[in-house]
């Protein structure tokens, strides 16, 4: 059966508070800590930043800890500007990416997390393997048959907007990572994020395999745990829409019954 | 030294080193070939910085009205200020065509003009018939091209089943007698050492914006292939040659396009004067980035600029049809949301020149294959290592990059290494390993792992960064460059008090970064040594004390050493290559760069 | 995998999926007429209720509700094993008396209502 309660080991205990001193306007972060380096269970640290001396969005928040406070905090990070998709972790109860997260979006501590259900490898840090390994198996590249033109594929403008709310994905995994399917069955599900990118593909007027793109979803598993609960799109950092498009493909599925 | 530490050994024909453009287009053309090719990369593939690329790639594919591979040559002749090598732009900008058709075989989501091919809209300096119009050569994707190519060449990885070590953090090249013979890397997730035997080693490693304080470039842009480069003893060329693009947004530094003026945006100063018109007058808010980012300071250092501090300049979009915006510009429509909390469609968004590119890096000639100045010649190939995308300098940008030349840089000179990785392979065995191979990468590592000083990294790297962003700025002077060695110098002769507080190996990013600071700290003494000698203006280069390019005396790279172990740099030139590939086109003679 | 979408065999999982569709649709004025039916027939005595179930469109329209019912139920029921039980042995068996008890419901339930219309 499904495990609805945390493991004993991975119950988080009250971890560190670290102080402000002197700070005007002070505001409470409060993050998931964990290391497999001692068999001590997960704990949350609590860290007081200065938001006078701040940036505005989580992210600056969590560099400053780790700059001026604490060396040890480990996130992911790079683009800072929401295209990269490493920082993606739950934030405030949801999952987002910390850079394009304000701070004063959250009302009280701001509690963060890494990505739910997924295994960590260190704090902030979740084990992405399997979502990646999952985007593989849509074949997230451009089949065609035949010879192939001089010059590009000819492809309508309509024929192209098609793929807009599609190709934008930055597999950040906060979709599937908010799924309640995919937290049941992430093991065999695809998840939204590789769903997304399924239809990326079925949808593109240059690709020529769609019928032997749909067959290696066809299974109970792959592509119909979707039961449009809609936390992905509701989790989307990019406004994107994974379920309308699982949607898409289940049409598919039974129109070319 | 410490005996805990082993090496996982493994051997490859080619080790790539970065997986962004560059890294993965030359990974694919390796695997292609039937090469064993590994690609180490710190980031998952799609997390490189070549996915935060706006604009588009250039090629002169004629779509939106004539165009020719010649015309491109001329602009990024011009562009790079006459500091670019010939041979290796005509090969660019010749391959260019072909390389864009090629990504969108792979199934980059080009936008699309009515009759159905590629969209391309007008970039700074890109002009046709040798300087006459406004030409339309930008490849776009919206304002997503960068993702929409790094996506689809991950995903061509994906199916030519290419071999990834993922979040590995390279620490050094194995050389053999000034041979490249393979690589040491991190595994960032179990802290075990890794060492890579190959016959090559392709650097593409990107560039080093994060040692300056405000850069569009991403937190993870630290140049650690500039730096090994540095540490094996070898020069890195042109590095006073950084690019500040014209509009950072205010603040956050995070980018918006160049194409969002291709598509018709300006920049006005405080009295809301489009002042482009004054410095270029005939291709006004298009000319190259580093004439408008000079033409903002100035205006700014002058009194003019925007905002309660007169500190900025406003880009002005909001006279755009809302369709165009959402159709050809969504992605900085919602940066400028988000960071600067501006509706583009009713108002200006605060800019400001920001550290965006460095055309200078690790020496190479059109193959990617790394050169030094060795017994006076100064085209010497070194074995085994080659260098592609930003972090090689080949030199095709020279003193200035056009905007939308870096993503074709990145897919012709990937695609070009591959070729050439086959043909040097070619019944060649594999190197053997030196009895000492790694021990290098080791000692470096255990150094900063144990380093118990009183100063955080962060602190340090902030004073590096803060310096270089006050004294190696749009403008210089040799004051300021003498005064940002010092204060680099310093910096320099702080790290023996480094102190890493995380001693665990297990993604342990407070060593990461420290490795990282460690490399941004030489490349930062490599530019500001660069820039204190080359006494002339040239592109990206102004000096205030020197206004005037100087051909007689600096048409030349710059190459410079640094010694790792003390911080002291030395400096060489090597001829810029005054010669074309072919006779399909003559060698284009300096003269004045006026936009 | 067959080349072309129209001689592509329809697949179990799709199969599925298109039933649950088509039976939920069915379902709504079926429902509708099964509450009608049972509205109609409240507070009347057996021989009546009998007498209306019946009749031939009634019986088959009953039939057709009891058929859509269990086949809407049982891949229901399955969706949510698929979901929640994991273990291999307790799936496949919490699978089989699933598909046992809406085959015995299904065949009862048909059993009574042909009863009432042929009145063997």
């Amino acid at each position: 059966m499904v495990q609805l309660s945390l493991p004993k080991n991975s119950v988080p205990t009250e971890g560190k508070t670290f102080k402000a001193e002197g700070a005007k306007r002070v505001k409470r972060f409060r993050i998931y800590r964990w290391s497999p380096d001692d068999s001590q269970n997960p704990r949350i640290d609590t860290y007081e930043v200065d938001l006078d001396k701040c940036g505005p969005m989580v992210l600056d928040a969590l560099i400053k800890i780790k700059n001026e406070i604490d060396q040890t905090l480990t996130f992911r990070r790079s683009c800072r500007e929401g295209i990269c998709g490493s920082c993606a972790m739950n934030i405030d109860g949801a999952n987002t990416l910390a850079c394009t997260k304000g701070i004063d979006e959250i009302g009280g501590d701001v509690k963060i997390y890494p990505l739910p259900h997924m295994p960590v490898v260190k704090d902030l840090v979740p084990d992405l393997t399997n979502f990646y390994a999952q985007h593989a198996y849509v074949q997230p590249w451009l089949q065609t048959k035949g010879e192939e033109p001089k010059k590009e594929w000819t492809q309508s403008p309509a024929d192209r907007e098609k793929l807009d709310g599609l190709y934008e994905c930055i597999l950040c995994a906060c979709c599937s990572t908010s799924c309640p399917s995919y937290w049941w069955n992430g093991d065999r599900y695809l998840g939204p994020a590789a769903l997304l990118q399924a239809y990326r593909w079925l949808a593109d007027s240059r690709d020529q395999q769609t019928n032997e793109r749909l067959d290696r979803l066809e299974d109970p598993f792959k592509l119909y745990r979707c039961h449009t609960i809609m936390n992905c799109a509701k989790a989307c950092p990019k406004g994107l829409n994974p379920a309308k498009a699982i949607a898409e493909i289940k049409q598919m599925m039974v129109d070319r019954a | 030294m410490t005996a805990s530490y082993s090496f996982n050994d493994h051997t490859f024909d080619v080790v790539v080193v970065g997986a962004g453009g560059a890294g993965l287009r030359a990974t694919l053309g390796c695997v292609e070939r039937g090469l064993k090719t590994a690609n180490i990369t710190k980031v998952f593939p799609t997390r490189s910085h070549t996915v935060a690329a706006q604009g588009g790639v250039a090629a002169s594919l004629g779509n939106m009205g004539p165009d020719d591979w010649r015309w491109h040559m001329y602009d990024t002749v011009k562009g790079s200020d006459w500091l670019g090598d010939q041979d290796a732009i005509e090969y660019l900008c010749r391959h260019a065509p072909d390389a864009v058709y090629e990504l969108e075989h792979f199934g980059v989501p080009f936008s699309r003009t009515e009759d159905g091919k590629i969209y391309q809209r007008p970039f700074g300096g890109m002009t046709t018939n040798f300087g006459e119009g406004i030409a339309q050569r930008t490849c776009a994707a919206a304002d997503r091209t960068g993702h929409a190519m790094l996506h689809t060449l991950y995903g061509q990885s994906v199916r030519h089943n290419a071999e990834f070590f993922i979040e590995y953090f390279a620490i050094d090249l194995i050389m053999d007698n000034g041979k490249c013979v393979g690589v040491v890397a991190l595994d960032m997730a179990t802290g075990e050492l890794h060492r890579f035997r190959s016959s090559i080693v392709i650097l593409a490693t990107g560039g080093y914006g994060r040692a300056f304080f405000s850069a569009t470039s991403a937190h993870t842009c630290t140049g650690d292939g500039n730096a090994m480069v540095l540490r094996a003893g070898l020069p890195l060329q042109d590095m006073e040659f950084v690019q500040f693009h014209p509009t950072g947004i205010y603040g956050a530094g995070c980018l918006i396009t160049e194409g969002a003026r291709g598509e018709g945006g300006y920049v006005v100063n405080s009295a809301g004067e489009r002042f482009m018109e004054r410095y270029a007058p005939s291709a006004k808010d298009l000319a190259s980035r580093d004439v408008v980012s000079r033409a903002m300071t100035i205006e700014i250092r002058e009194g003019r600029g925007v905002g309660p501090n007169k500190d900025h300049i406003y880009l002005h979009l909001d006279h755009l049809d809302p369709k165009i915006l959402h159709e050809r510009l969504p992605g900085i429509s919602e940066s400028a949301r988000i960071f600067a909390g501006v509706d583009v469609t009713k108002e200006p968004i605060p800019v400001l020149p920001t550290v965006h590119y460095n055309m200078g890096g690790i020496p190479t000639n059109y193959h990617g294959e790394v050169l030094t100045l060795k017994d006076g010649n100064p085209d010497t190939v070194v074995p085994g290592l080659m260098a592609i995308g930003e972090a090689a300098c080949v030199s095709v940008h020279g003193a200035n990059r056009l905007g939308s030349n870096s993503l074709i840089d990145l897919v012709v000179f990937g695609r070009a290494a591959g070729i050439r990785a086959a043909e040097l392979l070619k019944d060649k065995a594999k190197p053997e390993l030196p009895k000492d191979a790694g021990e290098n990468s080791i000692a470096r590592l255990d150094h900063f792992r144990n380093a118990k000083g009183n100063t955080p990294t962060a602190a340090l790297r902030l004073k590096m960064q803060r310096a270089m962003q006050e004294d190696v700025a749009v403008f210089r002077t040799g004051e300021t460059l003498r005064q940002g060695k010092q204060r680099i110098a310093d910096v320099f002769s702080e790290i023996p008090d480094i102190r890493v507080s995380d001693r665990s190996l297990i993604w342990n990013s407070d060593l990461i970064e420290t490795l990282e600071f460690d490399n941004l700290i030489v490349q930062a003494i490599a530019t500001v040594e660069g820039a204190v000698g080359r006494e002339e203006s040239r592109g990206a280069h102004a000096r205030e004390d020197f206004p005037n390019r100087d051909d007689e005396k600096w048409m030349k790279h710059t190459l410079c050493w640094v010694d790792t172990k003390t911080g002291a740099p030395s400096v060489d030139y090597r001829p810029v290559h005054a010669y074309t590939l072919s006779d399909e086109i003559e060698y284009i003679k300096p003269k004045a760069r006026v936009y | 995998m067959a080349a072309s979408a129209s001689n592509s065999p329809v697949k179990a999982a799709t199969r599925a999926f298109s039933i649950q569709r088509k039976s939920a649709l069915a379902l709504i004025p079926l429902a509708l007429f099964l509450i009608a039916l049972i509205l109609a027939l409240s507070g009347t005595d057996y021989e009546t209720a009998r007498h209306y179930l019946g009749n031939p469109i009634v019986s088959l329209l009953v039939i057709v509700t009891i058929l859509a019912t269990v086949a809407h139920m049982r891949i229901g029921m399955n969706e949510v094993i698929e979901d929640y039980v994991h273990g291999s042995f307790l799936h496949v068996l919490a699978k089989t008396v699933n598909i046992l008890f809406c085959v015995a419901v299904g065949l009862g339930s048909i059993y009574a209502a042909l009863k009432i219309l042929i009145g063997f």
